[in-house]
């Protein structure tokens, strides 16, 4: 038994170590790495002087930077950076390349001042300033388009943050409107599958009564007098079983709508408890309906008559509030995705803008990137005009208008992962990762792109 | 023995926890996909149209009251 237990155990480890080991860059890939490397060093050696001199620049920039006082987002000397609206029309490519170095630059004060090793801070960016220099005009040209459409994409995101149907969805809190406890999420799953199975049963149960009620309709036509009265009763049976039935769909419909209320993470605690009540008040009375009908065994005409009506008038009621919440669950999941997609979009700029300082061949990546700006637009003006809609209680347009939006994010998706695979190929995925230069790198462009925009709008 | 069975087995969590760890996070791209993905079983899972049949249902259920 312990023999077993051992070779079972150390199966285990093998397995195991395997799959950490797949882990790890394999030889191909290491050679591959290699091979660009030495390209790179070849292709610099003609720039080996001018960068020599350039270098013995930037260290004298960082050792006056170093020297200085600490740096904020208002003292940022926007006179030394290119304006946007310069930066599209700039030809200079000179001016360009020192753009990008003079933001670098920030960013290694940027990442002084927050106490992070100093040594650290300059060989975090010193790479970056030296690949700089040594770019040629075409690599220049892509990350002035870049920087542009970087621009574009900030100001965007300050616009959605400002937005009422966005301006929860933050990044820290991983674009999330409220954190939802996992054992409430998953008795809220439960639920939800319960209902779906109650309400199957239910639906069964409905299409044979409303079978059996047409076949004794189609009975009473072809009766004759003294043989109608059963027929007659057993009619009214299966009305009244009917809507029993309708009752029970009802119920478990809005069940299972308060349980996707609430497990959603898009919705805010506030529009998840008004969606809630506004169900509870509908189940109220679809309980109240269905107690009056069960307590008529043998109901009169008249009596069906009045509570068919009754049934009817809930079911309008139900039927508004469950578009109502089934419309403000979709919308605010369709909000987190595009405000998600935003900052991947922004994300993405990024990765091909040191792409691009790399002098790597992108492809056709920006092209890609630019599909998916355009989508995304599309499916945020959808995304509007639903929520337009909505508003003028318009429920069925604006339903049509969330799956349109729907569309353009499927589209959206193939793109991504388009981006993606290339992103992999390059072997520039891991890029996407947050890290310490990243978020430096990210504070300095938002603070620049304030202090531009600020001074845009004194002028 | 039960020692040697113990550490193999701590070794072989340990391996398969650092295995395991790259997958573990989820990037940017992928939960963007993994929303999109999502969409249709939502919309599946909210769908109300079958209560604006059963409005439908109920008049016919009116008119077989005419009796």
């Amino acid at each position: 038994m312990k023999r077993i237990m051992v070779f079972v155990m150390a199966a285990f480890l093998i397995l195991s170590l395997a799959q950490s080991a797949l882990a790890w860059p394999n030889e191909a890939t290491r050679e591959k790495v290699k091979l660009e490397v030495t390209e790179r060093i070849r292709a610099g050696e003609d720039l080996a002087e001018k960068t020599r001199k350039n270098l013995a620049e930037n260290e004298e920039k960082i050792k006056t930077i170093k020297e200085g006082m600490p740096v904020t987002a208002k003292q940022i000397d926007v006179n030394k950076l290119l304006g946007q609206k310069a930066l599209v029309q700039e030809t200079n490519f000179e001016k360009i390349r020192q753009h990008q170095k003079e933001k670098l630059e920030i960013a290694v004060q940027k990442c002084r001042e927050q106490d992070k090793n100093p040594e650290l801070c300059e060989k975090m960016f010193q790479a970056r300033l030296e690949l700089i220099d040594k770019l040629k005009a075409k690599d220049l040209k892509l990350i002035q388009e870049l920087e542009v459409k970087k621009a574009r994409t900030m100001k965007q995101i300050r616009k959605l943050n400002e937005e009422e149907a966005f301006a929860n969805f933050k990044e820290e809190k991983e674009f999330k409107t409220r954190e939802v406890n996992k054992d409430i999420a998953a008795q809220a799953q439960e639920s939800f599958q319960r209902a779906a199975e109650r309400l199957k049963i239910s639906k069964d149960k409905y299409e044979l009564v409303k079978q059996k009620f047409a076949k004794a309709k189609a009975e009473l036509k072809q009766c004759k007098k003294e043989e109608c009265e059963p027929v007659k009763t057993e009619i009214r049976a299966k009305i009244r079983e009917s809507l029993l039935r309708i009752i029970e769909i009802m119920d478990n419909k809005l069940i299972q709508l308060k349980q996707k209320t609430a497990e959603s993470e898009t919705l805010t605690e506030e529009e998840a408890a008004a969606l809630t009540r506004l169900i509870d008040e509908k189940l109220a009375e679809t309980k109240e309906l269905a107690l009056e009908l069960e307590a008529k065994e043998d109901v009169s005409t008249k009596d069906l008559k009045n509570l068919t009506a009754k049934v009817k008038e809930v079911l309008k009621k139900v039927a508004n509030t469950a578009k109502r919440s089934s419309l403000k669950i979709m919308n605010s999941r369709i909000s987190g995705i595009i405000v998600k997609s935003k900052h991947m979009e922004l994300k993405l700029e990024r990765v091909l803008t040191r792409a691009a300082e790399k002098g790597m061949d992108t492809g056709t990546l920006k092209a890609n990137l630019d599909q998916f700006e355009t989508l995304l637009a599309e499916a945020r003006n959808e995304h509007n005009t639903a929520l337009e809609l909505f508003k003028e209680g318009k429920l069925l347009e604006a339903q049509s208008a969330l799956q349109r939006a729907h569309q353009d994010l499927q589209k959206v998706h193939v793109i991504l992962k388009d981006i993606t695979a290339k992103l992999r190929a390059l072997g520039l995925e891991g890029e996407l990762e947050k890290d310490t230069e990243s978020v430096i790198e990210e504070e300095v462009e938002e603070e620049v792109q304030k202090t531009l925009e600020e001074v845009e709008e004194t002028e | 023995m039960k020692r040697i069975i113990a550490v193999i087995f701590c070794l072989a969590l340990l391996a398969l926890i650092i295995g395991c760890k790259p997958a573990l996070k989820e990037s940017l791209p992928s939960a963007v996909s993994t929303d999109i993905a999502g969409i249709p079983e939502l919309t599946e899972e909210l769908d109300v149209s079958e209560l604006d049949m059963l409005d439908q249902d109920l008049t016919d259920l009116l008119e077989g009251l005419e009796i």
